[in-house]
């Protein structure tokens, strides 16, 4: 774990990752402009720390998401950074919602909010976060065998959910 | 509905930001990054110790919470466990401003070991729970040492954070027994973790 102030390859990590760290919030948030002020709080700790970011590139991403993770556990209203870019943010993300579920396929999202708590940030960290399930289960503290029977799970009730004639008029209305 | 279809609808469902704002998240980066840059020299400059400082006092607190966690500053799970020991993933929020006019954010973690699933999320849910709220300043305000140095005021405070936390983590999960026993089955207790960082100097 290098020691160094940031620097150019830190700043090139950080930059790849913060659309995804943004997505990971905006994909956790009941108010989507609050991913602005999470996604802000997570860069601070990280640029704070940045001198502890990991030097190999997987375990780099790791350490950001798993600083976003903490920041989404401990966020607390009222006390947020702004600037005129965060409010930008904000604005930009109260628009419409992005997803990329067909307009008359299942509601594939309402179906993940269906799952135990749990299963639904694996298959967020999985199918939408891209990790793998190694990956996921570092990040969750969890034994990557459990994880692996769980989401094993989580997609056999999400197949049950997905295929009830229910799901597809949900999505449709 | 086959594996792979159902891993294509899974994958195409993400939310995601609009493009735009994806543009917007790194201009975000590089601004607070200049940003914190330009506080750490100022606080360099003005206090050059107290990041170490906060780092040692911290440390310290730890043994007097009995973990047997090698301590670093960092953010889990990338600290160091003994093997078989948990860290939970919520931190609880212990902020105050000390005797001197530092702004102190801290976050400090529950570590356990032999807890199932539902135990571990009823630890969770403890630690993320509201209460919690400006419950480092309270912490300080409790322990009336105005004119104790900001080091010893942190260490002051990491004693009571690893009672307080043990007491949660107990009242969380029933027949929690504290490591301190020297138990080594069933639902243990082993510790807590604190990492904290200066933010701030109103002095």
């Amino acid at each position: 774990m290098s020691r160094q102030d940031p620097s150019a390859r830190v700043q090139e990590l950080v930059e790849a990752s913060a659309a995804d760290l943004l997505a990971y919030f905006v994909r956790r948030v009941e108010v989507r402009e609050d991913a602005a002020d999470l996604l802000s709080e997570t860069l601070l700790v990280i640029w704070r720390r940045a001198s502890r970011l990991p030097a190999d590139k997987g375990e780099a991403r790791l350490w950001m998401f798993g600083v976003a993770r903490n920041v989404l556990s401990t966020h607390r209203r009222g006390n947020r950074r702004r600037s005129a870019l965060h409010d930008r943010l904000r604005d930009e993300l109260s628009g419409v919602a992005v997803d990329g579920q067909a307009e008359d396929g299942p509601d594939v999202v309402a179906a993940v909010r269906l799952l135990d708590p749990l299963d639904q940030e694996l298959v967020r960290l999985v199918f939408w976060d891209g990790f793998t399930q190694a990956e996921a289960a570092a990040l969750l503290g969890m034994r990557e065998n459990t994880v692996r029977s769980r989401t094993h799970r989580a997609r056999q009730r999400l197949r049950e959910a997905l295929t009830e004639p229910s799901a597809q008029r949900c999505r449709r209305r | 509905m086959d594996d792979l279809r159902l891993d294509d609808l899974l994958r195409q469902a993400a939310p995601a930001p609009p493009v735009g704002a994806a543009a917007t998240a790194v201009l975000l980066a590089r601004q607070l990054r200049d940003e914190q840059a330009g506080a750490v020299a100022l606080r360099g400059r003005r206090h050059p110790r107290r990041i170490t400082v906060a780092a040692v006092v911290a440390a310290l607190s730890l043994s007097g919470a009995g973990t047997l966690t090698a301590y670093q500053l960092g953010v889990p799970p990338f600290q160091s466990l003994e093997s078989g020991v948990m860290r939970a993933m919520t931190g609880v929020p212990v902020d105050y401003t000390s005797s001197t006019g530092q702004d102190v954010e801290c976050l400090a973690f529950i570590e356990y070991r032999n807890l199932d699933a539902h135990q571990r999320d009823r630890i969770e849910s403890a630690a993320g729970d509201d209460r919690w709220n400006g419950y480092g300043q309270r912490v300080l305000d409790g322990l009336a040492i105005p004119t104790a140095s900001p080091e010893d005021q942190q260490l002051a405070i990491g004693r009571v954070v690893g009672e307080d936390l043990w007491l949660a983590a107990r009242a969380a999960v029933p027949g929690l027994v504290h490591a301190q026993t020297g138990r080594t089955d069933g639902p243990l207790f082993t510790g807590s973790s604190m990492s904290c960082d200066i933010v701030g100097d109103r002095g």
